[in-house]
């Protein structure tokens, strides 16, 4: 009995795994933490040699698309001041957008959570007996995992963005906002084609062929497909219009073909005027893939009319709240807001660059994500997020709208660094408190607290100073410490050298340059 | 004019050389330099890992010991950034003490950009044998817009070769705690950076921020390379 029920256990664990790696071969690093995914994803020469010379393709090309600007610093300006105003004013602006959208005969549904905007989505799907969605490139209906949802009610989405397509038959999550894909290499792509197609693919096939390979397949789709699912770029309060960004057209066929689209938006993508939204386009297309403009901007204001030959019999937006309310309501986060996904902060963010969208566990990857991912999800689940940073300032640069990231990032770690207090009291110089399970970083708080007591005495100050020469001088090997084995030092010394400290530091040197000065 | 030099706890400690070069400079071009004996940290470690109640403890500190003095100069451009930019913030809600901090903030140089932007001396008599890179440490930069400070004073050094290396701003990998809290990223991302330093063909690294020096020359000793990292200050005292 006893054995039948452990080997049922092992069973149904390894019933399990093979079930998830076959789906999500992503869900096994899930597990893992942060800092683990990061490793391997370092150890990975191959996905390596992918991010640079992506990373390298989107900075080059930004970087030229803002330089032929006359005046790229005002324009950033005047994108931020337009977000400033728009999520101050949230409110109005949604109502009147809902307004302007049902005045053109749409629909319009808010969704408190990821939750809400599944069960509308999915109830619109099936009220039509719809089996099939057709879907462009979207990151709102990553966060919900709407297709997720799809499925289990019966629905198959499939995406049409080629990028999204690739990673939806890998069973992945997109990697990076704007190249969800671009860990992929072409062998794996051929693999993931002929898979899908049911035919072989050439194991050199050149680019042209596999995209035409993604066109024939996902034309049948297009047809077939009772339902477009698309996110939304910009939402322009003033008309009701609904405005996507893309490069493949896919947009363009998946919103206009089926009888029905929905437009799935975070709350936050919406603009006043059509003045407004001129400004943060050319602030994305540029910021995003260096174009100024992209192949294809689709305007979407409502259903077709009757006098109008082709477009949907139906539009719906869903307009999605998630945690983004509660970020609103934080004034020191609020800014989180203001930013339109170009992804142009992981594109200069040298940690993204070396662990790739995967390590940071979540929809958003990048600073951007460090930042948006703790605050809708939580900091006690991405207790690591906030300090994926060296702080170096270059997604903040980057930013067409200059999001503080790097402020943010700090805050963050100021509340994941001081808890929850449930109980405080107080004994000297140190203060106990009884912290909620968020916070796992005691040791380093009783260290900085000893360090920010001590400083405060020039006396103690260069006391340590000639301990720290004197507990050194052990680990010196032919004037170098290669080593010391107590973190946190053993986790510099694992990369490099530890500095000597001098054995006259400044402090003393100073009296012999003072008589200098006098003499 | 007395200049007031914050020599940095990393300088103090790890180079105390690029503090007696500073004073060497600073004195050259005819001012008298005065060391507040009770500094200590500026707090930026505390800052950075989110401990801002200990950052602030030793703000106050600072303040409290270079508040007599008329400029206030670092050779650290992070250090130079947390009390320009980050003191104020600190003390937010506290008034008195954010217009003391403000009132220090306002008088507070990293040292290349006090040469050159306060000073106006782009010459300080220099004269280095060699080819050399510039590394743009973060803060300095992008906190400070130090970028060509630093390397107008290096085209100015006698004999000095100035030859830019591949995205002389990206970060080296340093950023304070995070070298010990995710070493790998760090790590991978200091060997980007050496590359880059290497494909110049140089010996020599030049930048303005110990953090940055540390990091670099720790690398390239454990990696048994020959190429020395030296603070701007050590190169612009060569005579």
């Amino acid at each position: 009995m006893n054995k039948f029920r452990v080997s049922g256990f092992t069973l149904r664990v390894l019933g399990s795994g093979l079930l998830l790696s076959k789906h999500n071969p992503k869900r096994e690093t899930r597990n893992l933490n942060f800092a683990s995914r990061a490793r391997r994803a370092i150890a990975d020469e191959r996905l390596q040699g992918a991010l640079a010379r992506a990373m390298d393709h989107f900075v080059h090309g930004r970087e030229i698309a803002f330089a032929e600007l006359e005046d790229p610093a005002a324009l950033k300006q005047h994108g931020r001041a337009i977000r400033a105003h728009t999520l101050a004013h949230l409110d109005e602006y949604l109502a009147l957008l809902a307004q302007s959208v049902q005045r053109h005969g749409g629909h319009v549904h808010w969704a408190r959570d990821a939750a809400e905007a599944n069960r509308i989505v999915v109830e619109l799907a099936r009220e039509r007996g719809i089996r099939l969605a057709v879907k462009s490139k979207s990151m709102a209906t990553e966060e919900i995992y709407l297709n997720h949802a799809l499925e289990s009610a019966g629905v198959r989405p499939v995406e049409t963005d080629l990028g999204e397509w690739i990673i939806q038959l890998a069973g992945e999550t997109p990697s990076h906002i704007i190249g969800p894909a671009l860990h992929k290499t072409r062998a794996e792509v051929i693999a993931l084609f002929a898979k899908a197609t049911g035919r072989p693919v050439p194991p050199d096939a050149p680019i042209p062929d596999l995209t035409r390979i993604a066109r024939e397949e996902l034309r049948q789709h297009f047809l077939a497909a009772g339902m477009g699912i698309s996110g939304v770029n910009f939402a322009v309060a003033e008309t009701g219009t609904v405005v996507i960004v893309t490069n493949e057209g896919n947009g363009r066929f998946a919103t206009g073909l089926p009888p029905i689209h929905v437009a799935v938006m975070g709350a936050e993508k919406v603009v006043p005027t059509w003045e407004d939204l001129m400004v943060l386009l050319k602030l994305l297309t540029r910021s995003a893939t260096g174009q100024r403009i992209s192949s294809y901007v689709n305007c979407i204001t409502g259903p077709r009319r009757p006098n109008e030959p082709d477009g949907p019999d139906e539009f719906h937006l869903v307009i999605l709240d998630n945690g983004r309310s509660d970020v609103l309501g934080q004034s020191r986060f609020r800014e989180a807001l203001y930013c339109i996904r170009c992804g142009a902060c992981l594109n200069v963010c040298p940690v993204y660059r070396k662990v790739g969208g995967h390590a940071y566990g979540s929809v958003y990857p990048g600073p951007i994500g460090a930042v948006l991912t703790p605050l809708f999800q939580g900091l006690d689940k991405f207790p690591e997020l906030p300090h994926a940073s060296s702080l170096c300032g270059a997604c903040k640069d980057a930013c067409p709208i200059s999001i503080d990231l790097p402020r943010m990032l700090i805050d963050l770690r100021q509340i994941e660094a001081e808890g929850k207090p449930i109980l405080n009291f107080r004994f000297w110089i140190l203060d106990f408190r009884l912290l909620s399970t968020s916070n796992q970083r005691w040791v380093e708080r009783v260290l900085f607290r000893l360090y920010g007591w001590a400083l405060q005495y020039p006396v103690l100050y260069r006391l340590g100073a000639k301990v720290g020469y004197w507990v050194q001088r052990p680990l010196v090997r032919d004037g170098r410490i290669p080593s010391v084995p107590v973190p946190p030092f053993s986790g510099w010394t694992q990369f490099r050298d530890f500095p000597q400290v001098a054995a006259q530091p400044f402090h003393e040197r100073w009296s012999k340059l003072e008589d200098g000065e006098a003499a | 004019m007395r200049v007031a030099l914050f020599i940095s706890c990393l300088a103090d400690l790890f180079f105390p050389e690029v503090g007696e070069d500073v004073v060497k400079i600073l004195r050259r071009v005819g001012l008298q330099v005065t060391f507040p004996r009770n500094q200590t940290c500026c707090g930026q470690p505390a800052f950075n890992s989110g401990f801002k109640r200990d950052a602030r403890r030793l703000a106050r500190h600072f303040i409290q010991v270079f508040e007599d003095a008329e400029t206030i100069v670092t050779p650290s451009g992070s250090c130079a950034t947390m009390v320009r930019l980050e003191y104020p913030h600190l003390f937010e809600d506290d008034p008195a003490w954010q217009a003391r901090a403000q009132a220090v903030a306002a008088r507070t140089y990293e040292f290349s950009e006090f040469l050159v932007r306060i000073l106006k001396i782009e010459d300080v008599g220099a004269r280095f044998l060699g080819h050399v890179t510039y590394h743009d440490a973060c803060h300095a930069n992008r906190g400070l817009g130090i970028r060509e400070e630093p390397r107008r004073l290096l085209r100015h050094v006698r004999g000095l070769e100035l030859v830019e290396m591949d995205r002389p701003d990206w970060c080296c990998g340093f950023g304070g705690s995070f070298s010990v809290r995710l070493p790998d990223i760090s790590g991978a991302m200091l060997d980007e950076k050496l590359r880059r330093i290497k494909a110049t063909g140089v010996n020599t690294v030049i930048t303005t921020d110990a953090g940055c020096i540390m990091h670099m020359a720790g690398g390239l000793r454990q990696r048994g390379e020959t190429v020395q990292v030296l603070h701007l200050a050590r190169v612009l005292a060569h005579e």
